[in-house]
C-alpha cells in the first residue's frame, strides 16, 4: 500500500511533462514498442535509517529515453525531471515523503541512435500513524 | 616516504572472496596521505575481486571480460589535498564494455547494478579495511558491525 501510493505520487508529479512531449511515463519496465521520448521510474532499494527507526530511505531511479540525434529534447526533460522531484516535501493520506535529488548521468546505449539520461533521487519517506 | 606495503590480503577461493588482515602497519612511520593512498589501493583491490565474484554468480564464464571492465584509480599526487578513488565502469572501448550496459541497462540489456549494489551491501567490510591503516575509523568500523549484528539478532528473536 506505502509503495503503491509512493508510485503514484511519483507518477503524478511527472505528469505535467507529457505536455512538453513525453509520451508515456511507465514504472519499471516500459511496454515493448513504446514511443520515445518516454520515462521508466523504478524504486531500487529501501533501507533503514540507522538513528531513526520510522524513517525508510528509499531510492528512486528516474530513466528518460529519447530517439533521435539531437540532445536538446532530453535535456530539457531531465531538468524537468530535476524540478519536479528535488527538494519536494509531498504529505498523502498515508505516507510522507521529501524526495532530495543525488545523481544525474548520461549514459551511451548500445543502440546508437537512442539517447539515455538516468537520475536518481532519495526519498525519505515516513509512515503516517494510525494512532 | 612511499605508501606502507598491503597488510589486508583479498583471495579469491572456490570463487568466494576472503579478505585476511596479516600484521598491523607502523602507523607512526607514514605521513597520513600515505596511510590513506594505501588504504584506498586495498579498497579498490577488494571492489574489483568482489565485482568478479558476483559477476560470475550472474553469468558463466566464456571470455574472462566481464570484471575487467571496472577501473579503479587512486588520486594521490602531490597536489591532491585528500586522496579519493574512483572505481566504475568506464565505458567506450573497453575489454568487456557490456559490462557497462549490464551496470546501467541499455534498451537492449536490463540494468544488473551489480558494482552499486556491491559497494552498498559492503560498507562495514570496507571501513575496516581502511581502519587497518587509519587507527581513527577502527570505532566506526567496530560501529558498522554491531549494526549488522543487532539487526542479525532481532530476526532471529522474531521467528
Amino acid at each position: 500500500m506505502k509503495i503503491n501510493e509512493l508510485r503514484q505520487l511519483v507518477r503524478t508529479r511527472l505528469l505535467p511533462l507529457m505536455d512538453e512531449g513525453v509520451n508515456e511515463i511507465y514504472y519499471r519496465i516500459a511496454d515493448e514498442g513504446a514511443f520515445y521520448p518516454h520515462i521508466v521510474f523504478s524504486f531500487d532499494k529501501i533501507t533503514a535509517q540507522s538513528d531513526d527507526i520510522a524513517r525508510r530511505n528509499i531510492d528512486l531511479r528516474v530513466d528518460l529515453w529519447n530517439k533521435g540525434t539531437s540532445a536538446v529534447l532530453i535535456n530539457d526533460l531531465a531538468d524537468g525531471v530535476e524540478s519536479l522531484l528535488d527538494c519536494q516535501n509531498l504529505p498523502q493520506t498515508n505516507i510522507l515523503p521529501t524526495i532530495y535529488f543525488a545523481d544525474r548521468r548520461e549514459l551511451d546505449d548500445e543502440d546508437k541512435s537512442i539517447q539515455h539520461i538516468q537520475l536518481d533521487f532519495q526519498i525519505q519517506n515516513y509512515e503516517r500513524s494510525n494512532d | 616516504m612511499s605508501a606502507p606495503k598491503s597488510t589486508v590480503k583479498v583471495l579469491q577461493k572456490n570463487g568466494k572472496t576472503e579478505i585476511t588482515f596479516e600484521e598491523n602497519v607502523d602507523a607512526s612511520q607514514y605521513y597520513i596521505h600515505e596511510l590513506t593512498r594505501a588504504a584506498l589501493r586495498d579498497v579498490g583491490k577488494f571492489v574489483k575481486k568482489k565485482f568478479k565474484e558476483e559477476y560470475y554468480n550472474h553469468f558463466h564464464k566464456r571470455t574472462g571480460n566481464g570484471p575487467k571492465a571496472v577501473k579503479c584509480k587512486i588520486w594521490a599526487s602531490k597536489s591532491t589535498t585528500a586522496p579519493r578513488v574512483e572505481i566504475g565502469l568506464p565505458g567506450g572501448r573497453v575489454d568487456g564494455f557490456y559490462s557497462f550496459f549490464q551496470e546501467f541497462g541499455s534498451s537492449r540489456t536490463p540494468r544488473l547494478g551489480l558494482l552499486q549494489n556491491i559497494v552498498k551491501d559492503n560498507t562495514a567490510e570496507i571501513v575496516k579495511i581502511e581502519s587497518q591503516y587509519l587507527s581513527g575509523l577502527s570505532g566506526e568500523a567496530s560501529r558498522l558491525q554491531s549494526l549488522i549484528h543487532e539487526g542479525d539478532m532481532e530476526v532471529e528473536d522474531e521467528d
